[in-house]
């Protein structure tokens, strides 16, 4: 196990270095200059256009640029924000934890109710609760996340006025010995229900299958002829087998999540990381992009880790080598 | 339902309660404070640094946070003391002498002198500050020296005692005391703005009505009346600034009540003016919409007819009745109503396909024959896009080929502003302009005058040595009356002897704002200038509070 942990963690950095690199190659390639975006957009003086490619290097080679920005990366250094004139480290830290946190809540609740609901739907296969479960999965899965925030929105705070329309909230918890402060808790519910109801069909359908398939083999016959009541059968005989699916895809939509969040953070003026990447690439804040593509990368390697730890986890039989 | 399946589904129900209890147990609104304006900004201000500030985001926090030796009257534009409660120019208009307010201190509690107006000043023009907005200080004398090292100080700025500031000008400009109230002639404080480590961008220190209490990124930032303002107070306690970009939001918490004020709204001006009749306000804005040519490449290139062609052809009335819904007003010229000089008899283009016709075979391309399909720039922006349609449209039916080429904004720019060498790759592009000071020298300099081709503002890459002469005769006049006429011929050559661009529309501003908040004047320089420090509100809304 610990040997396989060591593999797994080595192997992160040619991951690593190759997302770095594509993010380079792209971002360079991207038309747009990052200098003029800076020197003041229409209008700008052509002396402080010269001086701003000096200060960044971006009159370099595209060979010298690359070596300095692998070089930096290598130290730890993700370099300084071109537009905000601050570490790229501290912006990530101010915002990857508001979407950590989105993504977090949303899969707990998408999780629990998808799940739930593939479980109702694999125990009335092909009767009407299954048909409407499924019908409803469909409709979720197809609706765009930012159609669905606006709906939502209209409804939980415009017409019943139960939840605030948007934002973080200002007196949320604040970490402490850290710079987080947790969003305050009615303001996440409308985001973390977005994200989860868009993921929870994807999770539903996938419960259900997999259960569908479990519930076909020989020993659940057995335990069904030990006298053992339907509701263990589904809970505790088949269920667990059924996990591992389910896992993969909570997995992968968890990751996604962390970076995938961006039209749900616009909708809900979320501070979230998705949003300062979409940002920097607009203004052509390199710095910001690499760092943040690097940060989700990392991010999404680990939660696959943790994926495959997982495996091992709900099923016994798998063995991490 | 048997007892099995009755137990399952109450085990998967209970899986579902998170959702519920999220729902269910909404916080109680929190009581209404006095005198607190919630207002919306799509995102974070780029530069909170004053010397850098460019955009109408960082132009809006600025001003708050900081004040110039002079500043406009939002209404009149007039220029009143602000820092400096006196001034004097000496009869050949070279010497300024600045008498400063007593009494005016920095947030951090430091008095205010004029060694900090040197500073500051100098500041914008350090070549190790590359500021952007170095433009506004460039006539002081020195300034060029300075800029090139070959000086370590600024010759014509002088701080002889703590009161009294003179700047010496290298000549006359009879509008340089309109540069100085612009946003980028702020009065800084030495000691924090030296930092090599920067933490005035995130925590700015000014002598403005407002500080800066928190600023969490992308979320909100809250600015806290300056008890010790030299102008006296600000009436409200504090002011919200919540960072929203999606317009569409944005509206819902205006409509529920977390906003008072804001400047960018969705949905046709006469629905949101149905519906919030007394929130909804227009005024106009110093500002010039339109389409321009690369006058440096071929078919724009000496080529008048064929941009007189462009011209006819468009009907600006539709464009901005239809596309804009009222929110542009056609234009026959560059200079916006409400400019000194601004010029209603500027005949310019009507829209008259006929005449459109006639000028394109005159150009040599009859029935646009020969001409090849030009690509029209447009950034992103659905409105820009519209608008981009409805002139391809009216261009086909005078027989010119038009392709839109919508990119994101960088590419865009990078397009159309080549360098002061080499034209950029756009042949004909959408442009838009907003004076940062209320003088025909704030339009037709920056976009006619042929030191400025390239990024400086001249993108078409005008050039007519007799439009130049004209604009650097009116920069050496100090009488306006003196300065319009000239102006205004500069004017009438660009348009209707070269039709240099595509001429198209003014800018108006919308805001919605609520009415229990008084002492709001929208400023023709743009609703950035809503002069913040004179707001109040009148009385309590009934609706619910809301925090970011």
């Amino acid at each position: 196990m610990k040997s396989y942990l060591l593999r797994r963690l080595f192997g992160i950095l040619p991951v690593l270095w190759a997302v770095a690199t594509l993010i380079w190659i792209i971002l360079f390639a991207l038309p747009g200059d990052p200098a003029a975006m800076l020197a003041g957009g229409f209008r700008s003086d052509p002396q402080v256009l010269e001086r701003v490619r000096a200060e960044w290097g971006l009159n370099d080679s595209a060979g010298a640029q690359y070596l300095r920005y692998l070089a930096r990366v290598a130290c730890g250094d993700l370099g300084t924000s071109y537009r905000q004139g601050r570490p790229v480290s501290r912006i990530l830290a101010e915002t990857f934890p508001a979407t950590a946190i989105l993504a977090l809540c949303s899969m707990l609740l998408a999780a629990c109710a998808g799940v739930a609901l593939g479980l109702i739907s694999a125990a009335w296969a092909r009767r009407w609760p299954d048909d409407l479960i499924s019908f409803i999965c469909l409709g979720l899965i197809s609706l765009p996340v930012f159609w669905l925030g606006m709906m939502l929105i209209l409804l939980f705070a415009s017409r019943l006025g139960w939840l605030p329309v948007l934002g973080y909230g200002m007196e949320g918890l604040r970490i402490p010995a850290t710079q987080i402060r947790l969003p305050e808790l009615n303001h996440l519910v409308l985001p973390s229900l977005t994200l989860a109801l868009f993921s929870l069909g994807a999770i539903c359908r996938v419960t259900r299958a997999s259960l569908l398939e479990v519930l076909r083999q020989r020993y659940i016959l057995s335990s069904r002829a030990r006298g053992m009541r339907p509701v263990s059968v589904h809970l505790r005989a088949a269920l667990r087998n059924a996990l591992i699916p389910v896992v993969t895809v909570l997995g992968i939509d968890f990751a996604a999540l962390l970076g995938g969040a961006v039209a749900t953070e616009f909708v809900f003026a979320w501070p979230g990381l998705g949003k300062t990447i979409v940002h920097g690439i607009a203004d052509r804040d390199l710095p910001v992009v690499e760092g943040g593509v690097l940060c989700l990368c990392l991010a999404f390697v680990l939660v696959n880790l943790a994926v495959d730890l997982c495996y091992a986890l709900v099923d016994p039989r798998v063995r991490l080598q | 339902m048997t007892p099995t399946r009755r137990a399952l589904a109450i085990s998967a129900l209970a899986l579902l309660l998170p959702i519920v209890d999220g729902c269910s147990a909404p916080e109680p609104a929190k009581p209404k404070v006095q005198q607190i304006l919630k207002m919306r900004m799509r995102e974070n201000p780029p530069d909170t640094d004053p010397a850098q500030s460019a955009d109408s985001l960082s132009d809006r926090i600025n001003l708050a946070v900081h004040d110039g030796l002079v500043d406009f009257d939002p209404e009149s534009l007039a220029i009143v003391p602000a820092v400096a409660e006196s001034w004097e120019i000496s009869k050949d208009g070279l010497i300024y002498t600045f008498r400063l307010h007593p009494g005016v201190r920095f947030h951090n509690g430091k008095v205010l002198t004029s060694a900090d107006v040197l500073y500051s000043f100098t500041r914008v023009l350090d070549p190790k500050v590359n500021s952007k907005r170095r433009e506004i200080l460039a006539g002081v004398k020195g300034a060029e020296a300075f800029g090139r090292r070959s000086a370590t100080q600024v010759e014509g700025l002088s701080a002889p005692d703590p009161k009294t500031f003179v700047i010496t000008l290298e000549k006359p400009m009879p509008y340089f005391l309109q540069l100085l109230a612009t946003p980028a002639a702020a009065i800084v404080p030495r000691d924090v703005y030296e930092d090599p480590q920067k933490a005035y961008l995130s925590q700015p220190v000014g002598c403005g009505p407002f500080k800066v209490a928190r600023w969490e990124r992308s979320n909100f930032m809250e600015l806290e009346a300056f008890g010790d303002y030299y102008q006296g107070r600000p009436k409200l306690d504090k002011v919200l600034v919540r960072f929203i970009e999606n317009p569409a939001s944005a509206m819902e918490e205006y409509r529920r009540g977390g906003l008072d004020y804001m400047d960018e709204m969705v949905g046709s001006e006469t629905s949101i003016a149905r519906e919030l009749p007394r929130d909804y306000r227009k005024a106009p804005l110093l500002g010039t919409f339109y389409f321009g040519f690369n006058l440096a490449r071929p078919p724009f290139k000496g080529n008048a007819n064929l941009r007189k062609a462009f011209n006819y052809a468009v009907d600006r009335q539709a464009l901005c009745d239809q596309t804009f819904e009222g929110t542009l007003t056609p234009s026959h010229g560059i200079l916006a109503p409400g400019t000194p000089g601004f010029n209603p008899q500027l005949k310019g283009y009507d829209f008259n396909p006929a005449l459109a016709r006639e000028y394109l075979a005159k150009a040599g391309f009859p029935g646009g024959k020969g001409l090849p399909a030009i690509d029209l720039w447009v950034n992103n922006n659905q409105k820009l896009l519209e608008s981009a349609q409805k002139v391809q449209a009216n261009l086909k039916s005078a027989g010119i080929s038009v392709r839109i080429k919508a990119v994101d904004f960088a590419t865009f720019l990078q397009a159309l502003q080549g360098t002061p060498e080499s034209p950029g790759d756009a042949l004909f592009y959408r442009y838009g302009w907003n004076a940062d000071y209320p003088d025909p020298d704030a339009f037709l300099f920056w976009l006619l005058h042929s030191r400025n081709i390239g990024p400086a503002g001249n993108i078409g890459r005008y050039s007519n040595p007799k439009v130049d002469e004209l604009l650097d005769r009116a920069r050496r006049l100090n009488a306006m009356e003196e300065r319009i006429p000239l102006y205004q011929e500069a004017e009438r050559i660009a348009v209707e002897e070269d039709a240099a661009w595509l001429f198209l529309a003014n800018y108006t501003q919308r805001v919605l704002i609520k009415p229990f908040v008084q002492g709001v004047v929208l400023s023709p320089l743009g609703p950035m200038r809503i002069p913040l420090d004179h707001l109040w509100i009148e009385a309590h809304p009934t609706a619910q509070a809301s925090s970011p």
